[in-house]
């Protein structure tokens, strides 16, 4: 007869305070305790993520690069804080199919890691046979580069370095069936009869997909955004000492014991002020104790949203300011997605455009959702339709009121007028 | 302005001429090369060319006559200003003196400047143009002003503007940008409004499709990595499921064998059970059976010997009675046996009578027959040697003889023909040896002949004669000849030498038929043939007789000897009968005593027999029961151990029944009948299902080496990185749509706000040239000219007389032309002078030589018209005379 691990000591294992119990640490930080068993919880790397978006193919690369570099960086954490092991909770590629190349160079990355790294597939690099984990390629790169590395494909306890991982891993991208199911059902028992001494080590959940309520709101950046996995955490065995979960690309603490790692490196722009990413988490777990959790800073890239609305023509000097703060001066290290909003001259426009241009030029990308309304200030207007061009001035007055008006032209005619503009500004 | 007077010094044919110009309206008039229009080009090159010119200008301008520099005064009147230019042409030593009632006084360049200032005239090179508005040079009279507009467009645009209250036109920028829009719309549309394939949105247009075209491709690539990644899910599912369901068909097998070895061994013991069962079910019936028999036969027994000892006395009565019986058969059967020899004694005797009797009829009419047959006999004989007198002759008939006398007949026509035709010699007498065919002629003897012959007279003469015609006489010759030779072959036919022997051969073969007839009528009466058949018959019948005499003589004789018997001698048939009825009646009582006795005989033996079989069966049952008993005894053993015996096998018969029962149950429910077919179907499912392993195997190996990736490509990137690709392209491609879509609704725009404009600012032009164009050509619906940069383009003139259908000018005629030219320019002059009281000159230099009467009748109407619009019209003809009608001040220039 199975266990009903629910029956176990529920007060012992969920003996834990309300609040968040954690700190932020730097990665390059010392403070980080040895005293305890300690790893680290990271997920959806997504090597190989192409960012589509971006036009450029040396930003392009630079990007996809800087994924890589993050598991150096988490390599030096690890050091600091002599994590026993790592934990990739899902998506370590951001495909099933990546290129020979990037297998090499993340498997090289994670032999560099030195310490025993544990993964499960996610949805973007669900486990089948068509999966890079079946590949003849990565299995050599894997058993020359990374020796470390374990792929975990079947839901079965695994021993690790001072723990006992559950890994509920994702055998195809997208699945009816919650994940870790099979710890609903599993004989902890026989379980415990086999290794008397999984007692005395945590228990880790390894998990991929969305948890019921918070679901990861993928943005335009992802590529699919079909039905998610959902994990129903709340009908997991009280057995477990930390649960590992990963898909949602920002850090989150989702209870006592489920915590989203988010992405390694930040790959999109934060929704909101509370979207923390580029981190992994350094977990101190103790048997049936709250695990303590420390923030690991793995990201290198700076996200920002800018989002910023056009009073008139000289709110332009604003939005320069609020970039140049944004930037601090950086070249090559900054994503910037702008929103603006608002009204802008014809020749601010332009300047705009200009200034646009540049930001493209510094930044590794500007996204830009531009929804100013371009318009001839009234001294633009003036001077297209107050001059001594007869011709000039009918034609402007005409196509403002075509600009104006509510026909499909409108937009055409708008941008006519801005093209008598310039004409007028470079002709005269 | 206008002009006042002119003084011309050493200019060409004029040695000093000077002509004083009428306010309004003035007549050059004077003969060829008189110098009428060398008068209006020295008053526009007084105005208009330098006076330090050189080269062709300067000598075109030299008088003639003299050596002096030509020199020009012309004095006219601007803004109430009245001027005074004096110009000597002349390389280095030209002068220029500008002076004025105001007080102006201006040499030289000054002088010039000034007079370019007043005309408008900045550029130094002198050309005819200037002023070609006012200034029709004699052969330009059909040339369209509106196009050679370059020198005084922006004074008449001004002018146009200030007279049409909207009239504007279009800037420099304007005119600029416009054009710019018009290069813009060129390089990116086609002239028929596509877009051109090198214009920006064409181009992104093109990289949009080319984009979509790689993103179809690479969700086709995706799409079939999913579908090969399905395949091998699918096949390696089914692999599982197979192996599954291989395990419990196996499984099911293994069971339904088991259950076939098991159902195998119960059947085996059932058979055994069941023999037994039978066995001592048997045996119980056998017991039963043979108890039941043994109580049977031993009733047998005794019902068998009581019936035995009630037979045999019947037996022993019988066998007394039918030994009496027989005794009396005997002694009847002896005297049957009596009767019956005298029956056939009698019988015998009455056959010889009858025989004899029989005989002596036969032999009577035996001797009838024989006398018939003996004259049958002779007749035959005669009849014979008729026949053979009858064959000695001929075989001639009637017609034969016909035959032969006709032929007959024909010789002799034949020789009467030929004897008719012969012809004889006779020698009467001669002294030469005659001689026919050779043959000495005798004297007096006629040598008749039918044939050509030869008659030699000595040895000198010898005649040929052919008697007749030769021919005719051939011919009988030849019939005779061949009559003859029918004749002779029917003689020796018929074997006769001549017609009457003939004849009488014929005569005797009809009295010799005749004769045979008779006695063939006398043999058919006697028939002899049945005669002979009846005789042979009787004599046939007579044998037979005497043999069956003798016979029954024998018979007789023998049966006579053998049983001593005597014969009766008996007269008459009846007397036989009476006998022969008499015995056969004793015969018939005889036999019926022997049947009777017979019968009785039989019935006894009869009777005897079946008690005899009765006896015997009773003894053989008695025997055989007593046989049986025994057997039965043997099988029921002793008495005393029946019971037990009885009790045991009823007692096994039920245990094995109820095992019996059981076995059954439990076959039942292993259904044995139908392990085999479960056997066999469960193989062939096994089968089916490893030859579905095979193929899922195969299609899981096949989707996996499709499957197996080189490395070398990211669907997933590059999907992504072609939906982005895709939708950047759909961006750029709208965005460069609708900046071109910008272009072409900026030029259109300014197409139509340049038509306004120029319609707006020529209007007021337009309605004064009407007013001159309708003077001679009726009423006009519409004049348009296009505005350019350099003047006004595209004249075009629709007239009613036209159906309103608007012509361009050049294809006008030449008179048309001239007349519409002179309007034009009339009108422009009256633009161009809106503004000043003094007007304009207008000079027509035999401008109107290409109008036929008719038009120039209507030519004083556009002058007055002119007149009252204030402004100087100078006309220079040769012929002054037609514009009397005018009314003008005329200044005759004479040669």
């Amino acid at each position: 007869m199975p266990v009903d691990p629910s029956k176990n000591s529920q007060k012992q294992l969920f003996d834990l305070d309300d609040g968040p119990n954690a700190r932020s640490t730097d990665a390059s930080s010392p403070n980080a305790s040895n005293a305890n068993f300690c790893f680290v919880h990271t997920a959806d790397w997504q090597l190989g993520k192409p960012y589509a978006k971006v036009r450029d193919d040396e930003k392009r690369s630079q990007l996809s690069q800087q994924r890589i570099q993050a598991i150096t960086r988490l390599g030096k954490c690890i050091a600091n804080h002599n994590a026993s092991f790592v934990v990739v909770a899902g998506d370590l590629f951001d495909s099933q199919t990546p290129k020979k190349q990037l297998v090499s160079a993340a498997c090289k990355a994670i032999g560099d890691l030195n310490v025993p790294v544990y993964a499960i597939p996610g949805n973007h690099d669900a486990y089948g046979i068509e999966s890079i984990w079946e590949q003849d390629f990565f299995k050599q790169e894997q058993k020359q580069l990374a020796p470390n590395f374990q792929l975990l494909t079947t839901p079965t306890p695994v021993r690790a370095p001072g723990a006992w991982l559950f890994p509920a891993p994702l055998l195809r991208r997208h699945t009816a069936i919650d994940p870790t199911h099979w710890l609903r059902t599993f004989s902890y028992e026989n379980f415990l009869a086999e290794h008397p001494d999984a007692e005395l080590v945590p228990w880790i959940v390894l998990a991929h997909g969305t948890i019921q309520g918070f679901e990861s709101n993928l943005d335009d950046e992802e590529l699919d955004n079909t039905t998610p996995n959902l994990l129903e955490l709340d009908r997991l065995p009280k057995c477990f000492d930390y649960i590992a979960l990963g898909d949602w690309h920002g850090m989150k603490q989702i209870n006592d014991l489920a915590w989203y790692s988010g992405t390694h490196e930040y790959d999109r722009f934060p929704k909101n002020a509370d979207y923390r990413s580029g981190l992994s988490l350094l977990v101190h777990a103790t048997k049936k104790q709250k695990p303590r959790v420390e923030y690991l800073q793995t990201g290198e890239l700076n996200w920002h949203c800018v989002d910023f609305h056009f009073h008139n023509d000289d709110s332009l000097t604003g939005l320069e300011e609020q970039i140049q703060k944004c930037t601090a001066g950086r070249v090559g290290l900054d994503l910037v997605r702008l929103q603006l909003t608002g009204t802008l001259g014809l020749s601010t426009a332009q300047r705009l455009e200009k200034l646009i241009e540049t930001w493209d030029s510094r930044l590794l990308r500007i996204k830009n959702y531009n929804y100013v309304q371009i318009a001839p200030t009234e001294q633009e207007l003036l001077e297209l339709t107050q001059r001594n061009d007869p011709l000039i001035t009918r034609v402007a007055h005409t196509l403002n009121e075509m600009r104006m008006s509510s026909s499909d032209e409108a937009a055409v005619a708008n941008v006519a007028l801005r093209t008598l503009f310039q004409l007028c500004r470079t002709m005269t | 302005m206008y002009l006042k007077s002119i003084r011309l010094n050493n200019y060409r044919v004029h040695r000093e001429t000077f002509v004083e110009f009428d306010r309004h309206l003035t007549l050059i008039g004077g003969p060829n090369e008189s110098g009428k229009s060398t008068l209006v080009e020295a008053a526009h090159r007084v105005l208009f060319l330098r006076h330090r010119t050189t080269g062709e200008v300067l000598k075109e301008m030299m008088s003639l006559q003299s050596a002096e520099p030509p020199e020009v005064e012309l004095i006219f009147c601007d803004q109430g200003v009245n001027y005074t230019i004096h110009k000597k042409f002349a390389a280095g030593k030209g002068t220029a003196l500008l002076t004025s009632s105001s007080g102006l006084n201006l040499r030289n360049d000054e002088a010039e400047e000034k007079l370019g200032e007043i005309f408008g005239m900045q550029s130094p090179r002198y050309t005819s143009d200037f002023w070609s508005h006012l200034w029709v040079w004699q052969g330009t009279s059909t040339h369209n002003l509106l196009s050679q507009a370059e020198h005084y467009r922006d004074d008449l645009i001004q002018k146009l503007q200030r007279l049409g209250a909207a009239g504007l036109i279009q800037s420099d920028l304007d005119s600029r940008l416009n054009t710019k829009v018009i290069e813009l719309y060129e390089s990116i549309f086609n002239k028929n409004e596509s877009l051109k394939v090198t214009a920006e949105a064409a181009q992104a247009e093109k990289q949009l499709k080319l984009y979509q075209e790689t993103l179809k491709a690479k969700r086709e690539r995706f799409a079939e990595l999913q579908h090969l990644a399905e395949q091998y899910e699918n096949a390696d599912q089914r692999l599982k499921d197979i192996t599954q369901q291989t395990a419990k068909q196996y499984e099911a097998l293994t069971k339904a064998q088991e259950d076939y070895k098991r159902a195998t061994k119960l059947q085996q013991k059932n058979a055994e059970l069941q023999r037994s069962l039978k066995d001592n079910q048997n045996s119980l019936t056998n017991f039963e059976t043979s108890q039941k028999n043994f109580d049977d036969l031993q009733k047998r027994k005794k019902v068998a010997e009581r019936k035995l000892d009630s037979l045999k006395p019947s037996f022993e009565s019988l066998a007394q009675l039918k030994k009496n019986t027989e005794s009396e058969y005997r002694e009847l059967a002896l005297k049957e046996e009596q009767l019956n020899h005298h029956l056939r004694a009698t019988r015998l005797q009455l056959n010889v009578a009858q025989a004899l009797s029989q005989l002596d009829d036969q032999r009577k009419e035996s001797e009838r027959l024989v006398k018939i047959l003996d004259q049958v006999a002779m007749c035959k004989d005669e009849i014979a040697s008729l026949e053979h007198k009858l064959a000695s002759l001929p075989e001639l008939n009637k017609k034969n003889l016909q035959d032969l006398g006709k032929q007959n007949n024909e010789i002799q026509k034949a020789e009467a023909t030929l004897k008719a035709m012969s012809a004889s010699v006779r020698l009467v007498r001669s002294d030469f040896r005659v001689t026919l065919d050779g043959k000495p002629l005798s004297v007096d003897t006629d040598y008749p002949f039918s044939t050509t012959v030869e008659l030699a007279l000595g040895e000198e003469t010898c005649l040929q004669i052919t008697p007749g015609d030769g021919t005719s006489l051939a011919d009988a010759s030849r019939n005779l000849i061949q009559l003859k030779k029918r004749w002779q072959e029917m003689l020796d036919q018929f074997k006769v030498s001549s017609l009457e022997e003939a004849q009488n051969f014929f005569d005797e073969r009809q009295r010799l038929s005749q004769l045979m007839q008779g006695l063939q009528t006398k043999l058919n009466e006697l028939d002899g043939t049945n005669t002979q058949l009846r005789y042979q018959e009787l004599q046939n019948r007579v044998e037979r007789l005497t043999r069956e005499k003798e016979r029954d003589s024998q018979t007789l004789q023998s049966l006579l000897a053998e049983q001593t018997l005597q014969l009766v001698d008996l007269q008459s048939n009846e007397t036989w009968q009476t006998r022969l009825s008499s015995l056969e009646a004793d015969q018939q009582n005889l036999s019926q005593s022997l049947s009777h006795a017979r019968k009785r005989i039989g019935d006894c033996g009869d009777r005897l027999h079946e008690l005899d079989n009765e006896i015997k069966d009773c003894d053989r049952e008695i025997r055989t029961a007593s046989e049986q008993m025994k057997l039965e005894e043997k099988n029921l053993g002793e008495p005393e151990q029946r019971e037990s015996k009885l009790t045991t096998l009823k007692l096994r018969i039920e245990e094995q029944s109820g095992e019996l029962k059981q076995l059954h149950a439990e076959l039942n429910d292993i259904q044995p009948e139908h392990l085999e077919r479960i056997i066999k179907r469960q193989s062939e499912s096994i089968k089916n299902l490893d030859k579905q392993k095979e193929d899922a195997i195969g299609t899981r190996a096949g989707a996996l080496s499709k499957l197996q990736s080189d490395g070398s490509v990211d669907i997933y990137a590059e999907l992504a990185a072609a939906e982005s690709a895709v939708q950047y392209a759909e961006l750029q491609y709208e965005q460069r749509r609708q900046d071109a879509f910008a272009i072409k609704l900026l030029k259109e725009l300014f197409e139509r706000e340049q038509k306004k404009l120029t319609d707006s600012l020529t209007e007021p032009f337009v309605q004064r040239m009407k007013k001159y164009v309708q003077c001679f050509t009726g009423e006009v619906s519409k004049i348009s000219f296009e505005v350019t940069n350099k003047g006004f383009n595209e004249l075009r003139i629709a007239r009613s007389s036209d159906n309103n259908t608007p012509i361009d000018f050049d294809q006008l005629s030449g008179g048309a032309r001239e007349q519409i030219a002179a309007a034009a320019r009339l009108a422009v002059a009256e633009v161009l002078a809106s503004d000043s009281a003094d007007g304009l000159p207008i000079v027509f230099d035999d401008a109107f030589s290409y109008s036929d009467s008719r038009r120039l009748e209507s030519l004083p109407r556009m002058i007055e018209h002119a007149i009252d619009a204030g402004l100087q019209v100078i006309i220079v003809t040769c012929n002054p005379l037609q514009y009397a009608a005018l009314g003008a001040t005329t200044v005759q220039i004479s040669r």
